[in-house]
């Protein structure tokens, strides 16, 4: 039993610290106590996590969670995008009314779903762990409740979210008919004849309508730019990162045996119709995704469709399938948590301290001026979404890349680097817009010179920052690369 | 003994039934009861599978599943009264602010 709990103790950090401050904010404490403890709980996860992911892949509570290698890596990212989230959050929420201890109970809550969700081994525990991060994210997007802006987030979240559960739970039912277990194990060992079945196929389908809807790929992305418009800044980053990872990791874990062994018997089994659908899934997510972004004049929504579009470059990694793919899609996974948190930290900064009322590019006109340094981070994470070297967003690209040409998608890669192409227009006509453009409303804006970043603020950005600079040339340096640990794990 | 076919085309009609009713109505609670159907219609479908494998997964999922709907429940229908609250309605054609 000691064992099955240590194995799952990021989880149970997670969950105790979300109970202690809800209980906090029932006895009405203060954000100096709130935001440490939250901070503390999360450091504690992290931690452990970092510990977990060099020891070896182990099961605990009866085969139905996995721990250690892969699985404690993806929990150490999304925690460190919690911590992330909370020290930007606590600055830049701060005396809003929506700004309450619970706020922080819910990320925490939010991430204890998270951790189920990655090191779940079982079709249970997967579906109790996307819904327990799910609903807590439902209560964040939804968080500025006297806002039109807010409550339309919240909701069409919301809708979108627990019809794709409903999809993704009939999917579980289906392949449960099929082979009389929800264990990951006994999917993946199931018999040609099991999964040459149509209920087998039907319920990986369905499985998959959920799982592109959780990773926001096309055509199931509608939601994505309108939830991260309305939800606090903050949040969205948040959403359109830890989620993600969560996502990849876990369907990664439960969808790539099915296809491997099904592929290695027949060509035509669920595996590979599973691969052709992902397939155009992914070059439709990266041409959709870039190619609207072109069109958006709306900060947060660029970054919500420019996610889209990385989410088709994360899908590559699950058709090519191989171990360099696996390992590309980790390190992927990694740079873009880094680079779209930053991005979203910058935004959520300049709209609290310029008094923004709303994220669009006419605001940023004339910003590099008053505040040259701070959008230079901007502009940092910016050029790494686009894919400059020698950032990290370069790396991981170049990673996915040439995974997929190696395995043979030369078609494949190709429409991906055109779309980089046309993403990397977007993010720079943004650096272009904050540092060439002239400002009506920046110039007379007064400015108070004080008003910089506070310690979250200026903790975070440069965490994110360091990172984003340095995971781009660490295979170059002579120590241990973030490449080989990742390598590691296969 | 009924066969397990009738079961599976049951929880099929009513899971359908409750997605065109999603699609469809334009009513928040209509909307949210028609997911509540989308639920209920994959745990018939998970007792029926269960039943008939003679396994008991499926309806440890059948009783996560019903407690997850109610936790959803509590946040759809608050999100609801927001809604409320600012448009004096629940109509989600008012949901129009942010659109491409």
């Amino acid at each position: 039993m000691t064992t099955d709990l240590l194995a799952f103790l990021p989880g149970l950090l997670t969950a105790i610290g979300g109970l202690v401050i809800m209980i906090l904010g029932a006895f009405r404490a203060k954000k100096q106590v709130v935001v440490p403890s939250t901070l503390l709980f999360l450091l504690g996860a992290f931690g452990v996590a970092i510990w977990q992911a060099s020891m070896p892949t182990s099961v605990a509570f009866s085969d139905m969670v996995r721990s250690g290698s892969f699985a404690s890596f993806l929990i150490a990212i999304i925690v460190f995008a919690g911590i992330v989230t909370t020290l930007v959050n606590q600055e830049v929420m701060q005396g809003r009314r929506a700004h309450s201890p619970e706020v922080y109970a819910m990320i925490l809550f939010a991430i204890t779903g998270m951790i189920t969700f990655v090191s779940s081994n079982h079709l249970l525990l997967l579906f109790v762990g996307l819904e327990t991060m799910s609903i807590a994210l439902y209560v964040l997007a939804g968080l500025y409740k006297n806002e039109r802006h807010g409550v339309e987030a919240g909701l069409k979240y919301f809708i979108l979210g627990a019809f794709a559960s409903g999809f993704l739970l009939y999917g579980m039912s289906f392949v449960y008919g099929a082979t009389g277990s929800l264990h990951f194990q006994a999917l993946a060992l199931a018999s040609p004849e099991v999964t040459q079945t149509l209920f087998f196929r039907a319920g990986i389908g369905l499985m998959l309508v959920g799982f592109f809807f959780k990773v926001s790929a096309v055509p199931f992305h509608m939601w994505t730019p309108d939830v991260y418009q309305g939800s606090p800044t903050a949040i969205s980053g948040f959403m359109s990162t830890a989620s993600k990872v969560a996502a990849f990791g876990a369907f990664w874990v439960l969808l790539t045996p099915i296809s491997f062994s099904v592929d290695a018997s027949t060509q035509a089994g669920s595996g590979s119709m599973a691969i052709s659908a992902l397939y155009w899934i992914s070059i439709l997510s990266m041409v959709v995704g870039n190619l609207t972004s072109i069109a958006q004049q709306d900060l947060k929504r660029i970054l919500g469709f420019s996610s889209i579009g990385h989410a088709g470059y994360l899908l590559m990694g699950f058709v090519v399938a191989t171990p360099q793919a696996f390992t590309a899609m980790l390190f992927y996974l990694v740079a873009y948590t880094l680079m779209n948190l930053g991005a979203f930290a910058m935004i959520a900064h300049f709209e609290r301290t310029f008094g923004w009322t709303d994220a669009s590019m006419d605001q940023l006109k004339g910003v590099g001026r008053i505040a040259p340094r701070r959008v230079a981070l901007l502009s940092l994470f910016m050029l790494s979404l686009a894919g400059f070297p020698p950032l990290a967003g370069f790396f991981g690209k170049y990673l996915v890349f040439s995974a997929a040409i190696e395995a043979g998608f030369v078609t494949l890669t190709v429409v991906a680097i055109l779309s980089a192409i046309v993403g990397a227009f977007v993010y720079l006509r943004v650096i272009g817009q904050a540092y060439f453009e002239q400002g009506e409303s920046a110039e007379s804006q007064s400015v108070d010179p004080q008003k910089g970043m506070g310690w979250g603020m200026v903790i975070a950005a440069s965490l994110l920052a360091a990172g984003t600079i340095h995971f781009g040339i660490d295979a170059l340096m002579p120590w241990p690369s973030l490449l080989d640990w990742v390598n590691g794990f296969m | 003994m009924i066969s397990i076919e009738w079961f599976i085309a049951l929880s099929a009609v009513l899971f359908t039934i409750g997605a065109i009713g999603v699609m469809v109505r334009r009513n928040a609670i209509v909307l949210f009861m028609c997911i509540e159907l989308m639920l209920n219609a994959v745990n018939i479908s998970l007792v029926a599978f269960s039943s008939y494998h003679g396994n008991i997964e499926g309806h440890m999922l059948v009783l996560f599943a019903l407690s997850v709907a109610a936790a959803e429940a509590v946040v759809g229908l608050a999100l609801i009264i927001a809604l409320f609250r600012n448009t004096l309605s629940v109509d989600i054609r008012n949901l129009t602010l942010m659109r491409f």
